[in-house]
């Protein structure tokens, strides 16, 4: 399933607006970081995804359907959202959890289907979960429960996922994980992925389309190699940096540079 | 790691799948024997409900008459007096507990409850007002309670800038406040009356099932029967009102019609409650907490809730009977001094910063 945005313009209040026109498209199969300043509108394009927040002007299409035009339910079969800092329902333990990523698909009378059970096994063994399913999620780690939400968007089994952030509030070693399986999960099947991310740095590694935003608007957006460079970084976030490139697979690394104090 | 061991550690098997054609139903074990639980203690309290008063009767007795074999005390006494008063309490019960979980939910709040949010209190103001305009008895205007609250409910959402939910905090704060107007303005009307009027208008808006009779009990319990299944069929919708809507609407949640037809819900079910014994407070509070506590936080409690509220009320009012004898405690009076120390239990049970 193709996502396709549209001359997209959103915005909280009526002067200040926070998407001037966006285009963009994600294909299936491959992952799309959205990169980009704070307060440039990634989130709010996410939120216009995902159904959150009404544009005032343009168009989410996943294939020939606006997102927009069709019903909550179907739009849940559709795509997932995994939002930044979620909450959980106080007591609640993993297998409740990831269990709601079936919601959509269940109803009144079809409450539990051989293929919910198929999807909630294989997202809690995916996130490496499995041993945890029956602990309550106030007791697991911030990094335990970031993946407990990630089974939960994975059981959903959506052709589209949204990620705002994955990786915030993940140390090192889990951010390497969960962006691996996210890469897995996207070059396997035919889903796509829409990331926003913070660091340019996975953010460079793991995409296959990188989108650049400032300002709300795309600033460029293609394959990290042939897009990322000091003068569109210098442009996004009014730094001078220097481009490496990673001696495993040629990929840019960006770090910046060191400031002349005298 | 295989099939079978995932099951277990899901907790699947603790539910029975019944499939039947295209149905399939998923029942956990432990909302089944919670139930069970429940239904019994509250046939128990049912029981002892008929049992207990004034003038003592045996379980035979009270079963004969039941089937309309006993002496006609008896059967006065039990067919006519105390098992119209049950069936009040039963339905004011099963009402509050339903409209209690439901408001709860919706707001994300336990303290958000009919009574709190002044539902309750605008249910009770319609009917006060209808009593001193038509100066009709006390169980003659139970329909116009539901008017009442969803006046009340029209200006709480007004107030509250035209949204429900995702913003409990700011919706309770508001509810205060027309509480707290209503129930003022019941006082001033009942301070209007005569002595002997004011004192019945009074026990009343405290809620008490002593004016409780069939001419009320009918019409109320086939409002609840038409209300249930609607109220049933937003469970699902409810489930997920439990989170917020970063997760809810990608989730399928249809945020503006849910909530209206949940509003409409409680509305209907908390005002036909203030119909039939006024209102009485801390069941819409406690039944739902009780409730979620048996069942566990798989699922929103919707009948375990209804049948808690049941066993409250009618607890409550037995209670309320026996401990000033000669004397009666109107139901709500017994329910406020109980409420008080579980609504401090309710606050200060919960962690710092949550």
């Amino acid at each position: 399933m193709q996502l396709q945005v549209n001359d997209l313009h959103a915005s909280y209040s009526a002067n200040t607006p926070i998407l001037k026109g966006v285009n963009m498209t994600a294909d299936p199969g491959q992952v799309t970081i959205i990169v980009g300043p704070n307060g440039c509108g990634k989130s709010t394009l996410l939120r216009c995804i995902a159904r959150l927040h009404r544009p005032e002007r343009g168009t989410v299409m996943l294939d020939s359907e606006n997102v927009w035009k069709i019903k909550p339910r179907q739009a849940a079969h559709r795509l997932s959202l995994l939002p930044q800092s979620p909450m959980a329902p106080e007591g609640m333990t993993v297998a409740n959890l990831v269990q709601f990523g079936r919601h959509p698909h269940q109803g009144l009378f079809q409450q539990w289907s051989d293929q919910d059970q198929q999807a909630v096994t294989e997202a809690l063994e995916l996130t490496h979960l499995a041993d945890l399913a029956h602990r309550r999620l106030d007791q697991l780690s911030g990094g335990q429960r970031q993946r407990c939400w990630l089974a939960m968007t994975l059981a959903q089994q959506t052709p589209l996922m949204l990620l705002d952030e994955p990786t915030s509030m993940l140390d090192l070693g889990h951010q390497v994980e969960v962006l691996n399986l996210v890469r897995k999960i996207a070059s396997a099947g035919d889903r796509a992925f829409v990331i926003v991310l913070h660091d340019l740095i996975a953010a460079a590694q793991y995409a296959d389309q990188l989108v650049t935003m400032r300002d709300g608007e795309i600033v460029c957006s293609g394959a990290p190699k042939e897009i990322l460079t000091p003068e569109l970084i210098r442009e996004l976030y009014d730094v001078d940096v220097r481009i490496l490139t990673s001696p495993d697979n040629q990929t840019p690394i960006i770090v910046a540079k060191q400031e002349q104090l005298v | 790691m295989t099939q079978a061991m995932l099951q277990t550690k899901l907790g699947y098997q603790q539910d029975w799948l019944i499939k039947c054609g295209p149905v399939r139903l998923r029942v956990p074990r432990r909302v089944v024997g919670v139930n069970v639980l429940l239904l019994s203690l509250l046939a128990m309290v049912i029981l002892c409900s008929l049992l207990l008063g004034e003038f003592p009767i045996t379980v035979g007795q009270v079963v004969g008459a039941l089937f309309g074999k006993a002496d006609r005390a008896h059967l006065i006494l039990v067919n006519d007096i105390r098992l119209p008063r049950v069936i009040t309490g039963l339905i004011t019960g099963f009402g509050l507990g339903l409209a209690g979980t439901m408001i709860q939910t919706l707001a994300r709040n336990r303290l958000a409850t009919p009574e709190v949010l002044g539902i309750n209190e605008g249910a009770t103001l319609a009917i006060i007002v209808a009593i001193t305009i038509s100066s009709s008895q006390l169980f003659g205007v139970w329909w116009v309670a539901p008017v009442g609250s969803a006046l009340t409910a029209a200006l709480l959402i007004l107030l509250g800038g035209g949204r429900v939910g995702s913003q409990g905090y700011r919706l309770l704060i508001i509810g205060l406040g027309l509480t707290a107007l209503l129930r003022s303005l019941n006082e001033l009307i009942i301070s209007r009356q005569n002595l002997m009027h004011a004192s019945a208008l009074y026990s009343w808006s405290l809620g008490s099932l002593a004016t409780g009779n069939e001419t009320v009990n009918l019409p109320v319990s086939v409002g609840l029967l038409v209300m249930l299944p609607v109220c049933l069929l937003c469970s699902r919708w409810l489930n997920l009102m439990r989170f917020e809507e970063e997760i809810a609407i990608p989730l399928g949640l249809p945020s503006r019609g849910s909530r209206l037809l949940v509003v409409c819900c409680v509305v209907v079910v908390a005002g036909l409650s203030v119909g039939a014994a006024g209102p009485i407070a801390f069941v819409a509070l406690a039944a739902p907490i009780l409730a979620s506590r048996l069942i566990g936080p798989a699922h929103v409690p919707m009948l375990t809730s209804a049948w808690t509220g049941c066993v409250l009320v009618l607890a409550a009012d037995t209670l309320g009977r026996l401990i000033a004898y000669p004397h009666e405690l109107p139901v709500g009076v017994v329910c406020s001094v109980l409420g008080g120390p579980f609504l401090l239990w309710v606050v200060l049970r919960q962690p710092a910063g949550r």
